[in-house]
């Protein structure tokens, strides 16, 4: 709840709706990179509370001017599960529903949903960055870190992805950064391949 | 209680409906979007066959005087009420109760020198108040009101002329009482006196010692005290003495204004401008419960505007708070040369609260 804060005015035509914070940022640092600058982007605290943003998002004074609004959410264990949830929470808020991810609907506001990591994948995010390191120096240390963990500790952390981002930024010179910040930071190469879809996605919902 | 509301014509709004209206609504929008306005087209449609009221919004609007300029084609006190001063479209007004029973108004401004003289000939004999409709030769301004309900229909005029100005025919009482509480009306004391005076008749005054206990907790009675000739409600804070309420502050005056009303207005309507005036943010939950159970007391609907966000925020939790539906908030946005409206019910308002969405 933000309620302390000062409220969030819709001002710009292009809208993303992200996860959460860290997605923000990291999406902040993306959109800047390839120099989409007239996006906003909405964190929302959380994939299970898009059905709720949504139906705030189309009373917003500010929703009228949008042109394009894109979701992006994690595909977790199942994409189109993960698709299907995105769908259900803009068929409820009454927006046009795609027929799948990354094909646009709709106009005024266009509408277009993006699955993490990619296009019918599990994973998340943070799958995607490792992919754009996966050649770093450091990731063979991670890697035989977490091999070291499998052998030696009963109960390894049940979400690999995030404790290999973890492990790999703690390898930074600033050690304490999240996936975002790391961002930020500078430390995921956005000019690698493993980005390339995702930069479509920004480019297209802005096109 | 209305369920819906629709205006063309009025002021700033070419065409508005409004549809899920409920027991309190909060009207939240930018400077010059119509908030006031729409009070002002309520409160016109609460009054069902009086014209004269079309007037009194000068007054609400902080213009007290009128001047009449007879004798001039252009510019008459109402024209302000017509979209863009343009008197060649009438003014409709058209409200829905919870039974679904169904009021038009139309307002126009009689121009032609043939409608006027109809008015005339019906107006001499009916009246008791004038002296008499100008001659043809003479000059007066005229605004009809038409009313429809069910089938019945009629039409009652407001007329200026050299005489000055009177109604025609004497309308008959409105069907409920409702008030307009302006963001820069001052209240007469003895208005407040007379209400407070009314409660007190019903046995109905502990009801506003209760709610002004938020703001003084020390209040232990209100007394009516006539002083210097003009009656004045006074609270009992335990210092020995009765204390003028005004003396104790704009908040505290300000509720029991708002409560007041309510209390007066019993199966009726309240139109507050501006709400949160003279209240603090910290009490403004509290305001809200006490509001909404003094208006579901004396089952009286309440419309109010508002810039604050602590309001509107306010408002939301001491509904949801109590569990209670009956609470909307209705944004006025403008979009190009239209005036839309956007309503929030409880999940969505508990929604854009939860994800720091402007509302206002």
């Amino acid at each position: 709840m933000i309620p302390q804060e000062k409220p969030i005015e819709i001002n710009k035509p292009y809208v993303l709706i992200v996860e959460g914070r860290d997605e923000g940022f990291f999406f902040r640092s993306l959109t800047k990179t390839i120099n989409l600058n007239n996006i906003q982007i909405l964190p929302i605290g959380g994939k299970t509370k898009l059905r709720e943003h949504l139906k705030a998002l189309v009373r917003a004074s500010g929703f009228p001017n949008i042109n394009s609004l894109a979701i992006t959410r994690d595909a977790d264990t199942d994409p189109n599960s993960a698709f299907q949830s995105v769908c259900a929470a803009l068929r409820d808020a009454g927006l046009p529903v795609p027929q799948a991810p990354l094909i646009s609907i709709g106009q005024k506001p266009k509408i277009t949903v993006m699955i993490l990591p990619a296009a019918g994948e599990s994973g998340m995010l943070e799958d995607l960055c490792l992919r754009s390191v996966s050649q770093e120096p450091e990731m063979l240390c991670v890697e035989q870190y977490f091999n070291c963990l499998q052998e030696k500790v009963s109960t390894p952390p049940t979400n690999m992805s995030k404790a290999r981002i973890h492990a790999f930024l703690a390898s930074k010179p600033e050690a304490d950064k999240r996936l975002g910040e790391a961002s930020e930071a500078g430390y995921w190469p956005f000019q690698n391949p493993a980005f390339d879809q995702v930069k479509k996605f920004l480019q297209q919902i802005c096109s | 209680m209305y369920r819906s509301f629709e205006l063309r014509n009025f002021r700033c709004f070419q065409e508005l409906k409004i549809t899920d209206l409920e027991k309190v609504n909060l009207f939240a929008g930018i400077n010059n979007v119509g908030k006031t306005s729409l009070l002002e087209a309520l409160f016109l449609h609460c009054g069902a066959y009086n014209p004269e009221l079309a007037i009194r919004l000068n007054a609400f609007r902080g213009i007290e005087s009128l001047k009449i300029e007879l004798g001039r084609s252009t510019g008459t006190p109402w024209d302000s009420l017509f979209t863009q001063f343009d008197t060649a479209k009438r003014v409709e007004l058209r409200g829905e109760n919870e039974k679904g029973s169904k009021r038009t108004l139309f307002l126009k401004v009689v121009r032609q020198p043939e409608e006027l003289a109809q008015i005339r000939h019906f107006a001499q004999p009916s009246s008791k108040q004038s002296n008499g409709f100008p001659n043809a030769s003479e000059i007066a301004q005229v605004l009809e009101l038409e009313y429809k309900e069910g089938g019945q229909q009629r039409k009652f005029y407001m007329i200026l002329d050299p005489k000055g100005g009177r109604i025609e025919p004497i309308p008959p009482a409105p069907p409920f009482p409702a008030f307009f509480q302006g963001d820069r009306l001052h209240i007469p004391l003895r208005d407040e006196a007379e209400r407070f005076g009314n409660l007190e008749i019903r046995g109905q005054q502990e009801v506003i010692l209760e709610v002004l206990k938020i703001i003084e907790p020390r209040l232990r009675r209100l007394a009516m005290v006539v002083a210097t000739g003009e009656p004045m409600l006074h609270g009992d804070i335990g210092i020995g003495r009765l204390v003028p309420l005004p003396l104790m502050g704009a908040g505290i005056v300000r509720l029991a204004s708002l409560v007041l009303h309510i209390g007066n207005a019993p199966n009726g309507i309240v139109l507050v401008d501006e709400i949160e005036n003279g209240l603090h943010h910290s009490i403004l939950i509290k305001v809200w419960k006490a509001l909404m159970e003094v208006a579901q007391q004396f089952n009286t609907q309440i419309f109010a505007t508002t810039h604050s966000f602590e309001c509107i925020l306010a408002a939301h939790r001491a509904f949801e708070e109590s569990q209670s539906n009956d609470f909307r908030l209705h944004r006025l946005d403008r979009i190009k040369d239209n005036i839309k409206l956007v309503t929030y019910d409880r999940e969505s308002l508990a929604a854009a609260v939860e994800t720091g969405l402007e509302v206002r």
